[in-house]
C-alpha cells in the first residue's frame, strides 16, 4: 500500500513539472452540478467578433472511463455534460437536443441516464422547466442507427438550457472523439479521460486554440461486480480487482466559433478536437494484442481479411475472366488498358466510399455488376495481377473525409484506388467512373498522400498521389465582325486531364446535340451556335470540340465607337477569394491553366483606337502567374490571357497574394477592345 | 414427350413474356425528348370501407440515361395507420431480362421525418438499384393495406418533363353504398361498371410523348392528363367525417380543435393586463401577436391525427412552443379572451399553392394561419414566426384561396396579394471618384415585402455573413466594404433600411484611350432565357416587385464625360422597365426602373417575354465613355 501511494506521488511530482501552467488542475476544471444555475451566468456573454453570436456554450464537459457489463465485457462510459445560453432567436434550436445511439449484432450502445432542462429568470430567481415526457422522442432512424431527440419548453433569447447525459458502449475500439470547438462561442470545453492500464490508445489532437493538459497522473482503480453467464441467468461469477488507470485532463477557454472557408477539404480537418483510436491491449492472462501498432500489423491484418485480402488473391477465376479479352501478345500496357476498360464499363459504382468490399468474391462483384469503390478497385487489382501485371491497392482518406493523420490508423481511411507498376512507371488506376481514364481518379480522393499496400511485401508506405499533370483548358477564339455589330467566328476548346474528365461527365448528362448546345449557350445572351463540329471525348485525357458560332449584343456603341470584351464569355468576372480573413490553407486539388486566345480580325472601316496594354502579375515564388498579352499584325490582333496555378496547396497567410493575383486578372479581363469608325 | 413439350412451352412463354420489355419495344416517338419511358404502370386502389383500402401498384420504368437515374431511388412511406403487404423490385437488362430480384428483406426500413420536424410516425422503406450500362427497366411493385382514410391517390401518369408514358392505368373500386368523387383533366369522364355490391372506375392512356424542358415553366399541369379522387365519407384515425366539399371538411375540422382554446388562469390575467387598457381592436390583436412572438417557438411534432388536430392552449401555455396549429390555435385563444373572434385557416403553403375551388381534399393543405376579420378590414398572423412583422403574408400564404375555418364549416377565401408596390427595393448610390479613378460609394437601399424577406436574415446576421451575404450578392467585383448597417425602417413593416459604405479601387476599365464605366453598378439583369420554338408549356413570372435605382456620380476634375448611353423605355403586359442617363456639372446621374407583374402567361407569348428581358439586358450592361484630360 505504502508502495502504491509512493509511485502515484512520485508521478504527481513529475507532473508539476510537465504542466506549463502555473494554476494546478484544480483551478482550471469547473465543478458543475447539473439543476444549479447561477444568476451570473444570465450575464455571460460571448466577445469580440463572435458578440453577435445566436447562443454560446457556457460549458461543455466530457469524461470517459472504463468498466466491465455484466456479460463480462469491457465497455466504456461516456459522460457529457453541457451548458448552452441562447442569445437570439436564431438560436432555438439549441433547444433540441439529439443524442445518437448505435446498435449491431456485436455491438451496443445505450444511454444510461439523460437529464435535459431549461432555466429563465423570474423576477430575481431561476426557474427551472425539465423535459417532459412528451417532448422526448426516440426516431429509429434504421436498423443501426437510433436519435434521441429531446426538446426544451419555454425558450426565450435569454434562456440557458442544459443536459447531461451518459453512454455505455460496447465500441471500445472506437471512443467518440471531442470537439472543443464548435459553430457557437465555447467559453470553458474540458475532457477528462481515465485509460484502464490493459488498453493502449493512440491520440491524435488538433486544435486552433490554446489546449491545456492540465492534469496527467496514474490512479489506482477499483473494479469489481459479478458476470451473468448468457447460457445460463442463475450462474454467475463474481470479480473484484484493482488496476492503474492513466488519467489525463485537457482544458481549453473562451474558444472562438468555428466558421467554414471555401477551397479546403473538409471543416474536420481544422476544428479543434481530440480522437482516440485502440492500439492494443494487455490483459492479465492475455496475449498483448496489437490492433494498430504498425503499419505493416495493419496491413498483415487487411490482407487476412475476407473483406479485402481474399479478394485480391489471384484464382482461376480471375483468370478465366481475362481470359476472355486478353491476348498473350497485347503489351502489358495494353493488357493493362484493356481490363481498365473492361472493368469500367462492367461495374457501376453505388457512390459508397469504403475500403472494404461489401460482396464476397470477385465473381459475385461481376455477376452483381455494382458494388463500392472497395468492391470495384479490388477487383480491377485482382483482375490486373492475374495477367501479370503488378498492382498494388492504395489507401486514401478522401478530402471530406478529412486529413489522414498519418500514424497507423486505419478506420480513417476510406477509398481505395489501384497503383500499378510497369517499367518503372506508376499509374493510378481507379475503375469506379467509366470516364476516369489512367492518373485521372475520383475528385474526392486527391488528398495529396495515399498508403500503398504492397501485396506481395505485405508493407504500407506513404506516396504522394498529387497529380502531376496539370488541368488545362485552353480556348481559342477567332472572331470578326459584321456590319450590324455581331461577331461571327469560331470557338475552339481543347481540355485535358481533369478539365477533359468534367467535359466529358457534362456531356454525357445530354440525349441529344441540340440539348447539349442548349445548355452551353445558357447564360451567354446573344450566342448562338451554328454548328458544333469535331467533337472528340474518346482519347483519354482530351477533349476537344469546335464551334461555328454567332454572338448577338455582346458589341456596343458609344458614338463613333463600337467596344466589347475580347475574353467574350470566358472572363473570370468574380474574385473567387472574397473574404477579409482567411484561416485555413486554401487547397485547389489539381493544378490548373486556363489559356485564353482571342483572334480578331478587324473590318474595314474601323481602326483600333488603342491597344490594351500587356501585364504579368506572378507570385513571388513563381507558383502562380496571370499574363495578358496583345499583338498586332496589320489587320489582325491576337490577345491571349493566361492564369497558371501550379501550387497545389497554399497556407493561409498566402490568401491574400491570391486574393490580389485574382484582383488583376479580374480587372484585366474586364478591359474592352475599342474601335473607331473611320 | 408430353412433358418435353410442356417445357418448351413454357420456356417458350417465359421467353416472350422476358422479351416484353425489352428497350427495342419502344415506340420511336417515345424516346424523343425523354431521358425515361414508363413502359406499365398499374394503380388498383379498392376501397373496402370509409376507413379501408388495399392499394396494388405495379410500375415499369426504362432509364434511358444518366438524368433519369432518380427513378431507381425507389421508395414506399408507411405509418402506423398503414401496413405493407408484399414489396418487390426486379431490374431488367435492355433485352428484356430480369437479371435481378429484390424481395420486401433488401430493402432498408428508415425513419421518414420531415427537415422540419421533431419527430413524426412516417416510416419509409427504399431501396437504390445501381446498373453500369443504359439502358436499363427496373420493375417496382407494393400492396399496402390502409387503415385509415382521408386522402386517395391521385393519378398524374405523365408527372414530369422528359418522360414519356407507353401505358398507364388506375382503376379505382368501391362498395356501391360509398360515393367517390373526382375530378378530371384531358380525360373523358369514365363508365362507371359493377354490380350491387362493388363499383369500379377505371382510367387508362397510351403513349404520351415526353416534353422538352421549357424555361420559366408553369408546369404541366394545363396539359397532361390527370385526375383528383377523394371521399366523401372517410374515417381517419378513428375520426369519420364527410370530404363532399370544402364546407364539409371544414366542419371536420372545426371538431377537431373545438374545445381546445381553454387558457389557463395566469394566462388570461396576462391577456387582460395587455390588452384592456386599448380601445382599437387592432391594437389588441397587434400586442398579443407580439406577445406570442416573445414567447413561443416552432416546434412541430406529428402523430397520427396529431398531423390535422392542434395540441390544447393550455399545453402551448406551458410549454411555449408548437407547430402552425398549435400556434394559430393558441393565438386564436387569446384573441377569444380579449373578446376579439379569429378563424384557423387552411393554406397550401409553396410558391403555386392555393386550394382548389372545384374540388376539396385534405392533401392540398400543408400549413395553418389565423384569419381576424374586423370592421373595416381583416388581419391575418402567421403564428409560426417569431419574426414576421404583425399583419404580414409572405410569398408562402399570400395571394391565394385558403380555407376558413368556423362552426359553420369551411369557406374559400382568397389572402391579400402583394403587388409590385409592396414588394420593392428602392436603392440610391452616389459614387465619389477621386482623380486617380479610385470610388467612395454610398449605398442606401429600402426593401419592403417579398423584397424584404430576402434580405430579413442580414439584421440578424454575425459581421462575417453580413459581409459574405453582400459579397455573394454584389455584381461588381473588387469591391470592399467598409461599413454596414441595416435597420427596420418601421416598427411592425416588412421595411428594412441598408446602408454600406464601400471603396472600388479603379472604377474605370480601360479601353484604348478612354475610360469605361458600367452606369448600372449593382443590379443588373443577367439572365435573358433562349427563345423556344413551338413551346408548349405557359411561363410564370413568379412575383410581383418593383425596383428603383438611382446612381450619382461625381467626377474628378481631371475627367471629360464623352458619351452617355440613351434612354431606353419598354412596356409590356410582363412589366415595366426604363432607364436613363442625364449630365450636370460634375456629375453623370443614372436612372433606372423596373416593376413586374406576377401572373401565368400563355406559352405564346414566350418569345415576347425573352425580348423584353433582352432590352432590358442590353440596356443594363451600357457604360459611360470619358477621357482623361
Amino acid at each position: 500500500m505504502l508502495k502504491k501511494l509512493h509511485k502515484t506521488c512520485f508521478y504527481l511530482t513529475i507532473l508539476s513539472f510537465c504542466l506549463s501552467k502555473q494554476l494546478s488542475a484544480q483551478e482550471q476544471t469547473l465543478k458543475v452540478k447539473f439543476g444549479k444555475v447561477e444568476i451570473e451566468e444570465f450575464k455571460q456573454k460571448p466577445s469580440g467578433k463572435d458578440s453577435l453570436a445566436n447562443a454560446v456554450m457556457l460549458f461543455d464537459i466530457g469524461d470517459i472511463s472504463f468498466s466491465i457489463n455484466n456479460n463480462g465485457r469491457w465497455v466504456y462510459k461516456f459522460s457529457r455534460h453541457k451548458r448552452i445560453k441562447i442569445l437570439s432567436k436564431d438560436g432555438y434550436n439549441y433547444a433540441n437536443f439529439e443524442i445518437p445511439i448505435y446498435k449491431s449484432s456485436n455491438l451496443k450502445e445505450e444511454i444510461s441516464s439523460v437529464s435535459v432542462a431549461s432555466y429563465n429568470i423570474v423576477g430575481e430567481k431561476v426557474i427551472q422547466n425539465k423535459v417532459l415526457k412528451d417532448e422526448k422522442f426516440t426516431d429509429k432512424y434504421n436498423s443501426y442507427w437510433t436519435i434521441n431527440k429531446y426538446t426544451l419548453s419555454n425558450i426565450q433569447p435569454g434562456t440557458i438550457v442544459e443536459i447531461k447525459y451518459e453512454i455505455i458502449s460496447e465500441d471500445t475500439y472506437d471512443l467518440r472523439s471531442w470537439y472543443f470547438q464548435h459553430e457557437i462561442p465555447v467559453l470553458h470545453s474540458e475532457l477528462t479521460l481515465a485509460i484502464p492500464e490493459y488498453f493502449q490508445y493512440k491520440l491524435n489532437s488538433q486544435s486552433l486554440v490554446n489546449l491545456d493538459l492540465v492534469n496527467n497522473e496514474v490512479i489506482s482503480q477499483n473494479h469489481s461486480g459479478s458476470i451473468t453467464s448468457s447460457s445460463d441467468s442463475y450462474r454467475s461469477q463474481s470479480y473484484n480487482f484493482m488496476c492503474n488507470a492513466t488519467k489525463r485532463t485537457w482544458v481549453a477557454k473562451n474558444i472562438f466559433a468555428f466558421k467554414n472557408e471555401p477551397f479546403i477539404t473538409t471543416s474536420d480537418d481544422y476544428i479543434t478536437k481530440i480522437s482516440f483510436e485502440l492500439q492494443s491491449t494487455t490483459f492479465p492472462n492475455d496475449i498483448m494484442r496489437n490492433y494498430s501498432s504498425s503499419w505493416q500489423k495493419i496491413v498483415e491484418n487487411l490482407l487476412e481479411l475476407e473483406s479485402f485480402g481474399e479478394l485480391v488473391k489471384v484464382n482461376n477465376s480471375s483468370k478465366n475472366i481475362i481470359s476472355g479479352f486478353i491476348n498473350e501478345a497485347d503489351s502489358t500496357e495494353i493488357k493493362m488498358q484493356k481490363i481498365y476498360n473492361y472493368l469500367k464499363k462492367s461495374i457501376k459504382w453505388n457512390e459508397k466510399t469504403s475500403i472494404y468490399a461489401s460482396h464476397k468474391s470477385i465473381k459475385n462483384i461481376i455477376d452483381q455488376k455494382n458494388g463500392n469503390c472497395s468492391d470495384i478497385n479490388l477487383t480491377l487489382i485482382n483482375l490486373l495481377n492475374s495477367a501479370n501485371i503488378k498492382a498494388n491497392p492504395v489507401l486514401i482518406s478522401t478530402r471530406s473525409n478529412g486529413r489522414h493523420p498519418g500514424i497507423p490508423l486505419i478506420s480513417r481511411f476510406n477509398y481505395i484506388i489501384a497503383a500499378v507498376d510497369i517499367n518503372n512507371k506508376r499509374y493510378f488506376l481507379d475503375a469506379t467512373n467509366p470516364n476516369y481514364f489512367i492518373n485521372c481518379f475520383y475528385e474526392d480522393a486527391l488528398n495529396h498522400k495515399g498508403l500503398l499496400v504492397d501485396l506481395t511485401s505485405k508493407e504500407g508506405t506513404w506516396i504522394p498521389i498529387e497529380p502531376e499533370k496539370t488541368s488545362k483548358t485552353t480556348i481559342t477564339n477567332i472572331f470578326t465582325l459584321n456590319n450590324d455589330a455581331q461577331l461571327t467566328g469560331s470557338i475552339n476548346l481543347y481540355k485535358t486531364n481533369y478539365e477533359a474528365f468534367y467535359a466529358k461527365t457534362k456531356l454525357d448528362r445530354y440525349s441529344s446535340k441540340e440539348d447539349y448546345i442548349k445548355d452551353y449557350t445558357k447564360n451567354k445572351s446573344g450566342l448562338k451556335v451554328d454548328d458544333l463540329k469535331n467533337q472528340n471525348s474518346e482519347i483519354d485525357g482530351v477533349f476537344a470540340e469546335t464551334m461555328a458560332v454567332t454572338i448577338d449584343d455582346l458589341v456596343e456603341e458609344a458614338g463613333n465607337l463600337l467596344y466589347f470584351n475580347p475574353l467574350l464569355f470566358e472572363r473570370t468576372k468574380e474574385n473567387p477569394f472574397k473574404s477579409d480573413e482567411r484561416l485555413f490553407p486554401v487547397d485547389f486539388a489539381t493544378p490548373k491553366e486556363e489559356n485564353y486566345k482571342f483572334i480578331f480580325n478587324i473590318p474595314d472601316g474601323y481602326s483600333l483606337e488603342k491597344l490594351p496594354t500587356p501585364i504579368l502579375y506572378k507570385l513571388e515564388d513563381n507558383s502562380a502567374l496571370f499574363s495578358y498579352t496583345v499583338i498586332q499584325n496589320d489587320k489582325q490582333i491576337l490577345i491571349n490571357s493566361k492564369i497558371l496555378i501550379s501550387g497545389i496547396v497554399y497556407p493561409s497567410e498566402r490568401y491574400f497574394e491570391l486574393k490580389e493575383l485574382f484582383k488583376n486578372i479580374v480587372n484585366k479581363q474586364s478591359e474592352p477592345i475599342v474601335l473607331k469608325k473611320l | 414427350m408430353r412433358k418435353l413439350f410442356f417445357l418448351i412451352l413454357l420456356f417458350y412463354s417465359s421467353f416472350l413474356k422476358a422479351q416484353e420489355y425489352a428497350t427495342s419495344n419502344i415506340p420511336d416517338s417515345l424516346l424523343i425528348n425523354a431521358d425515361a419511358v414508363i413502359r406499365k404502370e398499374t394503380r388498383e386502389f379498392t376501397l373496402k370501407s370509409p376507413s379501408k383500402a388495399i392499394e396494388k401498384y405495379d410500375l415499369i420504368v426504362t432509364i434511358l440515361n444518366k438524368n433519369a437515374e432518380e427513378y431507381n431511388n425507389l421508395g414506399l412511406s408507411y405509418d402506423k395507420l398503414s401496413r405493407i403487404e408484399e414489396l418487390s423490385a426486379s431490374l431488367i437488362n435492355k433485352e428484356g431480362t430480369v437479371i435481378k430480384e429484390f424481395k420486401t428483406s433488401d430493402f432498408t426500413d428508415r425513419s421518414l421525418i420531415s427537415s422540419f420536424s421533431i419527430y413524426e410516425d412516417s416510416r419509409a422503406k427504399v431501396l437504390q438499384i445501381n446498373y453500369p450500362t443504359y439502358p436499363y427497366t427496373i420493375k417496382f411493385s407494393y400492396k399496402i393495406n390502409h387503415n385509415s382514410l382521408l386522402s386517395y391517390p391521385s393519378w398524374y401518369p405523365q408527372s414530369d418533363f422528359r418522360l414519356s408514358v407507353q401505358k398507364s392505368t388506375y382503376e379505382l373500386s368501391h362498395p356501391s353504398e360509398m360515393k367517390v368523387r373526382f375530378k378530371l383533366n384531358k380525360l373523358p369522364i369514365p363508365a362507371v361498371q359493377g354490380d350491387d355490391k362493388t363499383k369500379s372506375i377505371k382510367f387508362s392512356i397510351h403513349n404520351l410523348k415526353a416534353y422538352a424542358i421549357e424555361p420559366l415553366s408553369a408546369g404541366l399541369n394545363k396539359i397532361t392528363p390527370w385526375a383528383l379522387f377523394g371521399p366523401t365519407n372517410f374515417e381517419y384515425d378513428g375520426s369519420s367525417g364527410d370530404l363532399s366539399d370544402w364546407n364539409a371538411y371544414g366542419k371536420w375540422l372545426y371538431n377537431l380543435s373545438a374545445g381546445l382554446d381553454v387558457l389557463p388562469n395566469d394566462i388570461k390575467i396576462k391577456v387582460h393586463e395587455l390588452t384592456d387598457n386599448l380601445t382599437n381592436e387592432k391594437d389588441k390583436i397587434r400586442v398579443l401577436y407580439k406577445y406570442l412572438q416573445a414567447k413561443s417557438r416552432y416546434v412541430s411534432v406529428q402523430l397520427g391525427i396529431g398531423g390535422l388536430k392542434p395540441f390544447e392552449a393550455t399545453k402551448v401555455a406551458q410549454n411555449n412552443y408548437g407547430d402552425c396549429k398549435a400556434l394559430s390555435n393558441y393565438m386564436l385563444a387569446l384573441l377569444k379572451e380579449a373578446n376579439i373572434k379569429s378563424y384557423l385557416t387552411v393554406v397550401g403553403a409553396n410558391p403555386k399553392g392555393g386550394l382548389r375551388t372545384d374540388f376539396a381534399s385534405a392533401n392540398q393543405a400543408n400549413h395553418m394561419i389565423l384569419c381576424v376579420p374586423l370592421q373595416k378590414d381583416t388581419v391575418w398572423l402567421e403564428c409560426t414566426s417569431q419574426r414576421s412583422p404583425f399583419n404580414y403574408l409572405g410569398s408562402f400564404t399570400e395571394g391565394r384561396n385558403v380555407l376558413l375555418i368556423s362552426p359553420s364549416g369551411g369557406q374559400i377565401v382568397k389572402t391579400p396579394a402583394l403587388k409590385p408596390s409592396d414588394s420593392q427595393q428602392l436603392r440610391k448610390i452616389n459614387v465619389f471618384i477621386d482623380s486617380l479613378g479610385n470610388a467612395r460609394i454610398k449605398l442606401y437601399t429600402q426593401y419592403t415585402g417579398e423584397q424584404f424577406e430576402d434580405i430579413q436574415h442580414q439584421l440578424y446576421n454575425e459581421i462575417k455573413e453580413q459581409k459574405d451575404y453582400i459579397y455573394s450578392t454584389l455584381q461588381t467585383p473588387n469591391v470592399r466594404i467598409e461599413k454596414i448597417n441595416y435597420s427596420l425602417a418601421e416598427k411592425d413593416m416588412p421595411k428594412i433600411e441598408e446602408n454600406l459604405d464601400l471603396t472600388l479601387d479603379n472604377i474605370f476599365v480601360n479601353g484604348g484611350n478612354n475610360k469605361f464605366v458600367t452606369l448600372n453598378l449593382f443590379n443588373k439583369k443577367s439572365y435573358v432565357p433562349e427563345i423556344v420554338p413551338d413551346r408548349k408549356t405557359d411561363f410564370r413570372i413568379s412575383m410581383n416587385y418593383h425596383d428603383y435605382d438611382e446612381v450619382i456620380y461625381e467626377l474628378p476634375k481631371n475627367y471629360k464625360v464623352e458619351f452617355i448611353p440613351k434612354e431606353t423605355q419598354i412596356k409590356t403586359d410582363f412589366g415595366i422597365y426604363t432607364s436613363s442617363t442625364t449630365m450636370s456639372d460634375n456629375k453623370i446621374i443614372y436612372k433606372r426602373e423596373q416593376k413586374m407583374f406576377k401572373s401565368t402567361y400563355p406559352a405564346e407569348k414566350f418569345n415576347d417575354l425573352v425580348a423584353f428581358y433582352k432590352t432590358i439586358y442590353k440596356a443594363d450592361k451600357q457604360k459611360a465613355v470619358l477621357v482623361k484630360q
